[in-house]
Formats: structure tokens, sequence, C-alpha cells
């Protein structure tokens, strides 16, 4: 999926760090500060992602994990710390130039276009890709067969669709934007356990497909899927997981608990 | 905030943010010395006594321009009931004005009835208007109520004050001053004693625990439905008192100028008393009524300027451009307003204790925040 | 997105949107269920029609000029219609009524007749000399005007007030319409200026008399309608349509909400600007104010009762309403009843009985 601009960034990247490129961390944070108003919330948030991996930010209700996401992807303000996205400082970056290059996020609660049909959501999806139309239907193609649930439903209003179903397209939505770096905010939030594990099947296909997952969720179950676990609270990531400690429970209840 | 726009945790900005009562709560344990509270009455005399003074040190043509800064006042102080305390729009308040005017006019001339019956009738009548109002509003969101009172300036530009047999039709009403108060001079501290008495229900009515319950109305009906406040009866209760105050200023208004005709009730003055409003300082009744005040000076400010520092010359009609610019101003940049801007100084005048300077930063930063004081 | 305030289902909140023709419902239903659910479905609205085509036979049988009344109420309707359409596409892209829609389109008139006068403040435009192809450049120019003044106003003023209700929106609209007034009043005075239409004189049609003017602003309102239509089938218009939505979720797929608002704002600039021009040429003179004064408190009630948001429900509102303003007009002067400014009087009528029984308005749906 790369084209020539994704190269002379990696390569303007490999000048400018060449530590990152060398060690394949797509995404790193440090010290991250943020909040919203006066209120803050991240205290120096510490992270980093390897390209093709699937990294899953696990915490309670309040931890900081949806500030760090909308830090990531340029919507809310950082106000102290640096974000790393492919070798480049990404910090002050607003939305628009995080989703040119690469990072796109599926926010929490699905928020699909209610008004708009599926099809038509997709379409918004791929905006920023609309100069390249071929690519557009090719991954139109790529995404409808990831969801057969979609194509059936190509017209159908977004809004009349069933939780599961607006998640699905959701994701749909965020692959049609061309992302290298896919966060998806809380997917299994208020599903059926069944849809759930079908949310979590098609992040494995994705990333096998060479898209970079971070998946934000307090549902633990999607550590089952992850390469690396990252544990936040109060602001802070205080715990990474990585290879057997995903699969051992109670390292991971530890690591909640503790 | 080069962030983009919407953050969703991030609380709204509404009118009158700046200005909720709600920030004294928190200052009251706090008590004032012996020390504090005579320098703060002597002030207040003082301020009080120079306010009295100046209808008898102005020129006699300006009595009855102080007369309707007086009546504006008033206006202001009833659209704020509405504005400021629960947060209902209206930008039909010339109708209000002209009901009581007109009414109190037809009493006075037409029915030859005594000026307290003119008085007591256009009260009446801004109640039943506001009432009826007030029935809309409780079925309809702020959007479609400002749209209501839109049209209902209109409609009573156009077609209620037009009809000859109660108000004159273009030739107008005339409406004869009381028999113990005919000058200028008198007048006008009739107008004064208006406002005195509309401030004095205001400040009672806040001070009340209906007060506090129409105020619980401005940020979420469902919230104070659930403390178990009626919202109908206050709701109503706000825009009663906001048609009655309204009513009252239009007789008194009627009289200044001893004859009303429809074409002074456009929707045009209705943007000004929300422009005196917003100004001023949505929910503070000090502010409003600076900012009647202001409304009315600002003609004359232009001209001093124009004399004096060789500003551009302009008529009246420049002032309304400065208004609107003030306006857009301050909901964009200080929600508080003139308000805001006296904040310390009306708290001290306020008997209440000043704030610590920790205290006092944070409730007045900047008109961009999204957190309320 | 805004605080709700009420338990009831509030009107505004609702989503209203204009059915998605092309794409049909997948449903392959026939022709006569489609039309019998259609008919269930605006059946308030037709028994409207009805009532108003009842009234119309009636008026006919007493002897008014129906046809005139028809005519008149045409005009009208058509500025109305202009005039809601823009309020219409403001609403739905950025959920704020716009006060300054009528001030929005006075100020380019204004421009015109200031270049027609070739700067003279006091001068008077003489009509006749005003050449078709001069009206055609100056009606471009002040269709740029308003779209950039409505930009304007949208990036200085209302992405500022984005976290705020729409409240305090609509004052701000209210102020910016007060300040432009107050601009035309410095620059020109009370004084009614004269301005030329299009094309004079009338032309008759199917035994009834048009003003040419008249029949201008109705191609110029079906062209726009067209035009509009047409936009939100392209990908830009689906865009906008999206970040009306759902400005947050539209962000963080590339799409600018400044971007898309300043493009629904600019397109209500021009039509405002279209109404303006038009509009004085209804009466063939300018004053201060003028959009506002006679058009603005007609065109929301006609963008009330087509359905607040959906432009095609402003249209219909707009053509609806003028007709209904005419035959007050009509009927009150037929009958000898003396009712100062029956239109007025019959648009705040619609206004309270739309709001009280059908505040979605006709074409305006749940979401």
């Amino acid at each position: 999926m790369r084209t020539a601009s994704d190269e002379d960034t990696t390569e303007l990247a490999a000048a400018r760090t060449p530590g990152a490129a060398a060690s394949g961390s797509l995404l790193q944070v440090s010290g991250l500060h943020s909040g919203y108003g006066n209120l803050p919330v991240l205290h120096g948030v510490d992270l980093a992602i390897a390209t093709g991996q699937t990294a899953v930010l696990l915490g309670l209700n309040g931890a900081g994990k949806t500030t760090t996401a909308q830090n990531i992807c340029g919507s809310l303000k950082t106000w102290a710390g640096h974000i790393v996205f492919d070798g480049q400082d990404i910090t002050r970056w607003n939305t628009k130039r995080c989703v040119g290059t690469g990072i796109v996020m599926v926010p929490e609660g699905r928020r699909v276009f209610p008004g708009l049909s599926v099809g038509r959501n997709l379409q918004v999806g791929a905006w920023s890709q609309r100069r390249d139309q071929d690519w557009v239907d090719q991954q139109l193609e790529q995404v409808l067969t990831y969801f057969p649930r979609l194509r059936e439903r190509l017209n159908q209003l977004a809004g009349t669709l069933s939780g599961g179903e607006q998640q699905m397209l959701a994701i749909a939505r965020g692959l049609m934007a061309r992302p290298r770096l896919l966060i998806i905010d809380e997917a299994s939030m208020g599903l059926a356990p069944v849809i759930v594990k079908d949310v979590f099947d098609i992040v494995r296909r994705i990333n096998a497909d060479g898209v970079t997952v971070l998946m934000i969720e307090q549902n633990v179950g999607a550590l089952e899927v992850a390469d690396v676990g990252l544990v936040m609270e109060r602001g802070r990531v205080v715990r990474t997981l990585v290879g057997d400690e995903l699969r051992d429970r109670s390292a991971v209840s530890e690591a909640l608990m503790g | 905030m080069s962030a983009t726009t919407v953050r969703p945790s991030a609380a709204p900005r509404d009118l009158g943010a700046a200005g909720t009562p709600r920030a004294n709560v928190e200052a009251q344990s706090e008590r004032l010395t012996t020390g504090g509270v005579a320098a703060r009455t002597a002030v207040l005399a003082l301020a009080l006594g120079a306010v009295g003074v100046i209808p008898l040190l102005v020129a006699p043509l300006t009595r009855n321009l102080l007369a309707t800064t007086a009546v504006y006042g008033m206006v202001a102080l009833s659209l704020n009931v509405l504005v400021g305390y629960t947060g209902q729009v209206s930008l039909g308040h010339s109708a209000f004005l002209g009901v009581g005017a007109f009414g109190a006019g037809f009493v006075l001339t037409q029915l030859a009835l005594p000026w307290f019956v003119g008085v007591a009738v256009a009260v009446v009548l801004g109640v039943a208007i506001a009432a009826l109002l007030g029935i809309v509003a409780l079925r309809v969101r702020g959007l479609y109520l400002a749209l209501v009172t839109l049209a209902l300036a209109v409609f009573a530009e156009r077609v209620l004050f037009g009809i000859e047999p109660l108000t004159g039709g273009g030739a107008g009403q005339t409406a004869a001053r009381p028999a113990w108060a005919t000058g200028d001079l008198a007048y006008a501290y009739v107008c004064f004693a208006g406002l005195a008495f509309a401030w004095l229900l205001d400040w009672r009515l806040t001070a009340s625990k209906a007060g506090r319950a129409i105020r619980a109305l401005r940020d979420s009906e469902r919230v104070a439905a659930s403390w178990g406040i009626d919202v109908t009866r206050y709701k109503l209760l706000a825009f009663v008192t906001s048609g009655a105050m309204a009513g009252l200023a239009g007789a008194l208004f009627a009289s200044i100028t001893e004859i009303v005709s429809p074409i002074t009730f456009s929707f045009m003055l209705s943007l000004s008393f929300l422009m005196m409003v917003v100004v001023g300082g949505i929910g503070s009744r000090v502010g409003v009524v600076l900012g009647a005040a202001l409304y009315t000076a600002l003609p004359f400010i232009l001209d001093a300027g124009a004399a004096r520092y060789g500003w551009f010359p302009v008529d009246g009609s420049a002032a309304q451009v400065i208004g609107a610019l003030l306006l857009l101003l301050v909901l964009v940049r200080f929600p508080g307003g003139l308000a805001q801007l006296f904040a310390p100084l009306i708290r001290w005048c306020s008997f209440k204790p000043m704030r610590s300077r920790h205290g006092a930063a944070s409730a007045t930063a900047g008109g961009g925040s999204d957190v309320r004081p | 997105m805004s605080a709700s305030t009420t338990d009831r289902p509030a009107p505004l909140e609702a989503e209203v949107d204009v059915p998605p023709t092309g794409d049909g419902s997948g449903d392959r239903a026939g022709l006569s269920d489609r039309l019998s659910r259609s008919v269930a479905e605006h059946r308030v609205g037709l028994i409207w029609s009805g009532a108003v085509v009842v009234l119309a036979a009636a008026m006919i049988a007493a002897g008014m000029d129906v046809g005139a009344m028809l005519v008149n109420g045409l005009g009208a309707g058509a500025i109305y219609a202009m005039v809601a359409l823009g309020i219409a596409l403001v609403y739905r892209a950025t959920r704020v009524l716009n006060f300054a829609q009528g001030e929005l389109g006075t100020m380019p008139a204004f421009v015109v007749v200031l270049i027609l006068l070739g700067g003279d403040l006091d001068g008077f435009v003489d009509p006749a000399q005003v050449s078709f192809g001069q009206m055609l450049a100056l009606t471009g120019l002040a269709v740029v005007i308003g779209a950039s003044m409505a930009v304007a106003v949208n990036l200085f003023i209302i992405q500022r007030l984005a976290d705020s209700s729409p409240v305090t929106s609509l004052v701000a609209t209210a102020g910016v319409a007060l300040l432009l007034i107050g601009v035309q009043v410095v620059a020109f005075d009370l004084q009614s200026r004269t301005f030329p239409q299009f094309f004079s004189g009338s032309i008759r049609i199917l035994g009834l008399r048009f003003p040419s003017h008249t029949l201008v602003i109705a191609c110029v309102l079906a062209v726009a309608s067209v035009l509009l239509v047409g936009l939100f089938r392209t990908r830009l218009g689906v865009a906008l349509l999206a970040s009306a939505q759902d400005p947050f979720a539209a962000e963080l797929h590339g799409v600018s909400a400044k971007a898309m608002s300043s493009l629904a704002w600019g397109i209500a600039g021009g039509l405002a600007a279209l109404g303006g021009v038009l509009g004085a040429g209804v009466f063939e003179g300018i004053t201060p104010g003028l959009m506002t004064t006679t058009f603005l408190v007609h065109a929301f009630t006609a963008a009330v009762l087509g359905g607040i948001g959906s432009p095609a429900g402003a249209v219909a509102g707009g053509l609806l309403l003028g007709q209904v303003s005419a035959m007050a007009n009509t009927t009150t002067v037929g009958l000898g009843i003396s009712v100062p400014n029956a239109p007025t009087l019959a648009a705040f009528v619609v206004l309270l009985l739309v709001l009280g029984f059908r505040p979605l308005g006709l074409l305006g749906k749940e979401a």
C-alpha cells in the first residue's frame, strides 16, 4: 500500500532520526502531558509501537486512553512532550495533517454519519485519498471483502444499522482513509461477545495485511490479538506487557489491579 | 486553540457562563469587617446620591434622555430575567414595551382614567403577553422560541400596533404624564423610581427560592426537574416577571414623549435591548443597566469625540455600528461583558468579601475558556 | 451537540434530511405502494394543500381576483424561498439560525447601487439606464461579495462560538445583522434609493399577467435549487453533509469542519445576495435593512414550515407561504375587512400553527 510519497517520508525520516527507522518503531510517545480546558488528564505518557504490531492500550475509565489517542491523531492539543511518527515529530500537527500521513482514528461510539448511506459513509472516509480514485475503488473492494455484511447494505442509511454493523462500518470507513496506523477506540463497547469476537478477528486480518493497529480498550479480552499491551492508570502508562505476559492471566490481573 | 473543533468532553461555553451567581457560593464563608461594611455603605450612599442628583445637574433638554435611559434600563433588567436567569433568548422585547406603552396610552387618553390605572393596565398586559409567550416556550426549544419572539416583535409592530381603534394607527397614541409630575425633571425622577423598583424586584427575586429555581433552569431543565423543581411553574414565573417589568417600563416610556407611534417598537429596538444585555453582561443586574446607559450615551460620546479629537464625524447611526461591534466582541472574546470588566468593583459593592488572588484570577480568566467559573 | 434542555423529542434536535433519492432504499416496491406510503407520510401537508385549494376555489366564487393573487404570491414566495434556502442550508450544515441572512443580501445590493452611482453616496440611480449586461455583471459581483461576507462571518465569529449553544450563535448573527444595517444607514441614510430590475414590464402567460421580474426570480430560484440538489450528489456535497451530521468524526477522516461550514455559508451568502438584488428589484427601491424588515421573518417561517434544515422544504415552504400571504391580502381587501398588514399576520399565524402542530414542518423527518 506504499506510494511514492510514503517512501519520501520514510527517507526524510531516516535522515532525521536514523535510530527510529532501524528499530522499526512507527510511533513513539514521550512525556506526553495533555488535558481538556484547565483539567490535566495525562501526566507524562510514554509508549512505543513498532510497525506491523497490534498494540492495546488498556485501562479503566478516566485513565486517559482516549485523551492519548486524541493527542496522537491531532484532535487534542499537546501541552508538553513529543509524539514521533515514522521519525517525524508530529506533536503540533492538526488532524488533517495526521490523516494525511496515515494516522486514522475510529472514534469511540462508532460515530457513523447517520443520515448517509453505508456507501456514502465509506466515500467520506476516503476523502483524503480522493485524488487517487483507482486506489479508492480498490480499497473499497478490499474493505467490502473484510465486511461482507456491509456490501449487502451499501444503500442503507447508516443510522439504521445495528451496533455491531455500525462498528464494522466505522472501521471500514477508517480503512478508506489509507491508514498506516489505525487507532480503534473502544470497539467492543456495548457489543455482544459474539460480535466482539468478529471485531477482533477483523483486527487480526487488517494487521496481517500491513496496517499497524492501536486498540483502546477496557476489555481485557483484547489482549488475545495483541502483540504488546500498554496498561494505563491515572494519566500514565504504568506497565508494558509483551509476549507470554499477554497470555498469562495472573500477570495481566496483577498489572491491572496491583 | 490549534486543535480542531469539537472536543467531546469540553463543557459548552454558553451565554452568561461567566456571570453565574454560583461563583459566589464558596466565598460566603468569609466575613466582612465592620470597617469593610462601613466603607461599602458610605461609597454606595455616595454613588446613589450622585446618580440621584444627575437630573438636577444636566441641561433641561437632557432630562428626557435620562428618563429614557432609566426606562431602557428597566427593559434590560426584564430581558435579563429571561436571558440571564433562564437562558431563553427573546428578540421581541420591543413588543412588550409597546404593549405597555399603547395600553397605558389607551387607558389614559381614550378611557380618561387616572395615571396609576394606566400603569396597572400596562403591567397586566405585559404579564398577559408574557404568559402566552411562556406557554409557547414550554413547548418549543430555545432556537424556535427566539424565532417566535422575533415574529412577535414584527407582528406587534406591523399588525397589533396598527389597529387604529386601539392604538391610533400611524398617527400614534397620546399618553399624558401624571398631574403631579408634568415637568421633565419631575418625570425623570418618576422613571428613576421605576428603575429602582424594577431593580428591587429583581434583587428580591434572585435572593428568593424562586430565583434559585429559575436560574437552575438555565443549565439544564432536565437536571432541574430531577431535583424536584417544577419547570413549568418557574419558567412561567420568569416570563411573567419579565413581562411585568417590561410592561411597566412601557407605561413610563409612553409618557416621556407623551406620544408613541408603532414605528418606534421595531425589531431593531429589540436587538438594541439584546445588545444592552449582552454587552452589559448577561446575568448581571448592574451590568445590563450599565449596558442600557452605554447605549443611550454612545451617540453623545461619539459626538464629543468627533468634536474634541477630530474623529470621523458621524451621526447617531454610527452608535449602532459601534454597539453591534461591541456585541460581537463580547460574545466572542469577553462573555462577561461590562460586568466582567468591573467584576472586582461590583463584588466589593455587593458586600461580599474579596476573593483571594487565586480565586479571582481563575474566575475572571479570559473569554475563551470552556470551563465555567 | 447542543445541550438539550427539555424532555420532549425537541424539534430542532431531530435529524432532518432529504431522503437519498438516487440511492433508493434498495427496496423495489411497486409504484402504487410507494405512492400510498408517500401519501400517508405527507398527509398533513396534503391536507393543508387541499385546504388551500378549497379556499382558492371559494375565493374565485366570491369574485376575487385569484389570478393576480397567484402571481403576487409567486413573486413574494420566490424571494421567501430564496432566503429560506440559505437559512436551511446554514442550519443544516452548522446548526445555526442565521439571523443575518437578510442583510448578507442587502449589503451587496447596496454595493451595486454604489457602483451604479459611481461612488456618489447621495445620488439616485435611473433604472432605465441600466442595461441587462450591466445588471448581470453587477449581480455576479454581488454574489461574490455576499459569499465572501458570509465566509468571513463563519470563520471569525461562528466557528469561534462552535463550543457554545446555538442560541449564542443566533445572537451573534443578530449582531452581524445589526452591524450591517448600521453601516448601511451610515453610508446611505434612511433614504430609499431606486433599484433596477433585470427586465421591466410584464408578460402574459396562460391569461395571467406576470411581471417579468417575477419570472426572473422564479427562474433563478429554479436554477439555484437544481444546482444545490446536484451539489449534494457530488463527493464534496456528501462531505458537507457528513460534516454537518458529525463534525468531529468527519474531521477524523480529513474533512475540515471549517472548510465545509465555510462552503455552506458561502453558498448561503451567494443566495442571500441574489435575494437582495432581486428583492430590491421587486420594490424597485432599496432602503437600509430592506431584506430583514421585509422578508426575514417570512423566510424563517417558510423554513420552519418546510422543515428547518431541509432545502427542499425551504423552497416549498417559501412558495406556499407566498401564496398564503397573498391570499390573506386578497381576502381581507376583497371582504372589506381592514387588517393592518394582513400578510404579516398570516405569517405569524402560520408559524404558531406549525410549531404547535407539526414542529418538524412539511418535509422534515425524524432521525
